[in-house]
């Protein structure tokens, strides 16, 4: 019996970040700069919140080939967001993960 | 005291990662613990378990220092890593953002299930004086994965029929997370070499 996307497994990869800086980025470039200075986990956005508040507006989700770009770019674990309630990104999101 | 031994005085590296759940463990079974930051911080302890977390900012964040003073401390006393804290005391495969001590005559594949989602638990086979009534389960979180053993390794506990968690000298190595699970018996495994380490000494 194995089961994966349990609940106890979610809240352990939460534990191992533990002690560590999750850096947000962008782009793979900014990934690799993040994972080299040691970074233990990368959060991919469409635009950071400094871009947000010069610009105005909001932060979609990041586009997902950026998001396969980032994760092919860096060992370290990515996250990638959506809109709160935007169920359309979330599935995105989610057959991205499926399909990889 | 406890049936004549000393308290054992555990540390437990707390460069990054899940280092507060093992240091629950060990409290929870009346171990004196230690979190280990710099060289300065082994002296006295008599074992020392290296936690979960990501073996990239482990490698960037340790000292030469440290480095080499965790080096003879792992050479001379038990000492216990899980998960990323195994690949830093095993051999992988070339990647500049990893360095590992390679003192566990082990090859292991980082991340060898997959990402995260990919993370998993199981339940596990082990040797008989690991087992109980109910079988261990195995939490998995972007667990490496074993790719060769040395002639002196030996295999405790198995998922499926591939080795999860094995032993090469005092070198206890686990490729899951027993300290993310209520079941402590890889703790009190650990725990017993200490206290084995004990009588020998005195």
């Amino acid at each position: 019996m194995s089961a994966t996307g349990t609940f106890a497994a979610k809240v352990g990869l939460a534990e191992m970040l533990k002690g560590g800086v999750i850096m947000d980025v962008t782009n793979a470039d900014q990934a690799r700069i993040a994972e080299k200075a040691g970074a233990c986990a990368v959060m991919a956005l469409e635009r950071v919140p400094s871009d947000i508040r010069r610009d105005g507006g909001v932060a979609r989700m990041s586009d997902v080939a950026v998001i396969r770009e980032i994760q092919d770019t860096v060992s370290i674990p990515v996250m990638a967001k959506c809109r709160i309630g935007h169920f359309a990104e979330a599935q995105i999101r989610s057959s991205r993960n499926r399909l990889h | 005291m406890v049936n004549g031994l000393v308290m054992a005085r555990i540390g437990v590296l707390a460069l990054q990662g899940d280092f507060p759940m093992h240091e629950q463990r060990l409290l929870a079974l009346g171990c004196q613990v230690t979190q280990v930051r710099t060289p300065q911080d082994l002296t006295g302890l008599e074992g020392l378990i290296w936690p979960g977390g990501e073996s990239t900012t482990m490698t960037r964040v340790m000292t030469d220092e440290l480095r080499g003073a965790l080096r003879e401390f792992c050479s001379t006393h038990p000492v216990w890593g899980t998960c990323a804290g195994m690949i830093m005391l095993s051999h992988t495969d070339p990647d500049p953002r990893v360095r590992t001590l390679e003192l566990a005559d082990v090859h292991v594949n980082r991340n060898g299930w997959g990402r995260q989602v990919h993370s998993f638990e199981a339940d596990l086979r082990v040797v008989p004086e690991l087992a109980e009534l109910r079988a261990p389960v195995g939490m998995f979180i972007r667990a490496p994965r074993i790719t060769r053993l040395g002639p002196a390794v030996r295999v405790l506990a198995w998922y499926r029929d591939e080795p999860v968690a094995v032993e090469h000298g005092r070198i206890l190595l686990t490729t899951f997370h027993p300290e993310l699970t209520g079941d402590d018996r890889f703790h009190r495994l650990f725990l017993s070499w200490i206290l084995s380490h004990q009588r020998v000494a005195s």
